[in-house]
């Protein structure tokens, strides 16, 4: 009975084995000739534009979350106008109750401004 | 769809109603708040009764459930009220959408017999519990004190996640009861239950906030601004209890011997964390968020004797550290609006400035520090007598010394503010009216811990009734 549950412990160790090794055999066997050339930092293929760590606007981050928030949510209607046929009004109504509070989401998030980019 | 249901599906309509209501009127957010919870708390006592199973029991109504709900809706409706005057200077609809989220989590945990629903409606709570903290945006302390809160509230779901899955894979079923029997049979491999079980109670102790895993704990109550440390430090710690009974209590009943030492460490770590730990705290909160850690070990006194009685005593205790929490959050909020200071020796002289909130406090305090006649004196009672009745008779007695020990501290706010002159902040403050009705409740409160301490058979009677037929017939 015991024996079965082993595995789980086992698994532990292969796991964070596995990933030891990975890191140590790039370490260890990986080639390392640097020189200028290959060290310079590389814009595909340009030399580089401009500093890699500049202020990203915050109101990106906003539109993208926004939008995988809904995409996400969208999602969920393909299985369900898929199998609307066999799961009757309860499941009518369900979707009824989640489109409701997802509208209460959208309505929140226009109000509070944060569609509009300027 | 069970009638027992009603109550939760009212407070998660109210959340939608206010986050609305925020946009459009904000000054009507909080007044709908009370009235949707008071709503509740009428519909739950109404169809509280109504028990049974559904869905697998995915959703369970029984004495215990009846009784916890309307406990945690009338602690939040309290909690709202201290809040508000803080409140008012923040996004208004947002702290009572996000507290209603709460409470409607905590009602999904309360009547939770299934694993799913378990983990559903802790998740509901503490993720609106993580925004909630960090609701005053421009507050640094605030934004650490959430950040951290929800690193470690998430590495506490993932271990109570990784239990839950070795419960599973142990037993094939997630329903607790179900569970219970399988854990019970003796096909269930021991030694995989003792690791599942490990892990589950980590998690739990985590968001119980017992020692070791309290690290989190000092630094939100402290970070967080007092109406959210006030919401923070009562009804969740109730939930956080459910949590525990029904998964360890009820879910893995047959298996005491492998939860009750552990749950023994637990206390008296927990007592001793919280006891030693506060002695040094400058600041109120963290002197309070000690004082929590140190009752959650009270707590556990009663629930690892395992029985109904034993839960009965620990519901009886958190019921009556909630009522505590709320008093003493009351007061810090009433002289952080008052003196815009949360350090103890501020509070010199508020027995001359302000005599009836220095009641309210030194009422508090004696009851926290466990002085009879008072409701934290009932309270520890009745967990060092379950404690006693399930053999720990040497746990019982450090209890009884370290509360000794804790006693120093919550001695020491009284002499503060009964004995010490008056420092500048408090002498010089502005005159803050406190609103009637904060006045009212909080006097209330007050009154709730002396009168409940002398006459605690009706509520002690509540609390054991709620808890029969807790457990399986064994």
């Amino acid at each position: 009975m015991l024996a079965a549950y082993l595995a789980i412990p086992f698994f532990l160790v292969v796991a964070a084995g596995i990933g030891l090794f990975a890191l140590a055999a790039g370490f260890v066997l990986g080639p390392r000739r640097p020189d200028p050339r290959k060290a310079a930092p590389y814009e595909c293929g340009f030399e580089a534009f401009e500093d890699a760590h500049m202020p990203f606007d915050v109101r990106y981050y906003l539109v993208a979350i926004l939008f995988i928030l809904f995409d996400l949510e969208i999602t969920f209607l393909f299985p369900w106008a898929v199998s609307l046929n066999h799961i009757g009004t309860a499941g009518l109504l369900a979707m009824v109750a989640f489109l409701l509070v997802l509208t209460i989401g959208f309505i929140y998030e226009w109000r509070k401004g944060a569609l509009e980019w300027e | 769809m069970p009638l027992a249901m009603s109550g939760l599906i009212l407070v998660a309509l109210a959340a939608c109603a206010v986050l609305l209501l925020g946009l459009f009127r904000p000054q009507l957010a909080y007044p709908a708040t009370q009235v949707f919870l008071a709503a509740a708390v009428v519909v739950e006592l109404m169809t509280g009764t109504s028990s049974g199973h559904w869905w697998g029991g995915l959703f369970v109504q029984d004495a215990f459930a009846a009784f916890i709900k309307p406990v945690l809706l009338v602690v939040s409706m309290a909690v709202f009220l201290y809040g508000r005057p803080m409140v008012s200077r923040w996004p208004q609809g947002e702290y009572y959408t996000l507290g209603l989220l709460a409470v409607a989590g905590m009602l999904i945990l309360t009547s939770a017999g299934h694993l799913l629903t378990l983990f559903l409606g802790l998740e509901l709570m503490s993720l609106a519990l993580y925004a909630m903290v960090a609701l005053d945006r421009d507050n640094d302390m605030a934004s650490e004190a959430a950040m951290k809160y929800f690193m470690l509230g998430g590495l506490s779901s993932g271990m109570l996640l990784y239990g839950f899955s070795l419960l599973y894979g142990i037993t094939g079923t997630m329903n607790l009861q179900a569970m219970a029997l399988a854990l019970g049979g003796a096909g269930a491999p021991g030694s995989a239950v003792v690791v599942a079980l490990t892990f589950a109670l980590a998690g739990t102790a985590f968001k119980l906030g017992v020692a070791p895993f309290h690290m989190w704990l000092p630094d939100v109550y402290e970070g967080s601004p007092a109406a959210v440390t006030l919401f923070v430090g009562a009804a969740p710690k109730v939930a956080a209890l459910v949590l525990l009974a029904r998964l360890v209590g009820q879910g893995a009943q047959a298996n005491l011997a492998i939860w009750q030492p552990a749950l023994m460490v637990l206390a008296l770590v927990s007592m001793a964390v919280g006891s030693f730990g506060a002695l040094w705290q400058q600041n109120i909160k963290r002197l309070l968020a000690y004082s929590a850690i140190a009752h959650m070990g009270f707590v556990l006194l009663g629930a690892l004797a395992g029985s109904e009685a034993g839960y009965g005593a620990s519901i009886f205790y958190m019921t009556s550290y909630a009522v505590m929490s709320t008093a003493a959050f009351g007061v810090v909020l009433v002289v952080c609006q008052m003196a815009q200071t949360e350090r103890i020796a501020d509070y010199a002289g508020l027995a001359e400035r302000s005599p009836w909130l220095a009641a309210v406090m030194m009422l508090t305090m004696f009851s926290l520090a466990g002085v009879p006649p008072l409701l934290g004196f009932m309270a520890k009672l009745e967990v060092i007598r379950a404690a006693v009745g399930a053999g720990a008779v040497r746990l019982a007695v450090l209890a009884v010394l370290l509360s000794v020990v804790a006693a120093f501290y919550y001695l020491r706010v009284v002499k503060v503010m009964y004995m010490d002159a008056p420092t500048v902040a408090l002498g010089r403050s502005p005159d803050v009216t406190v609103p009637a009705d904060i006045k009212l409740v909080l006097g209330l409160n007050g009154a709730m811990i002396l009168l409940l301490g002398m006459m605690p058979g009706h509520v002690l009677h509540w609390c054991q009734q709620a808890l029969r037929g807790f457990l399986l017939p064994s």
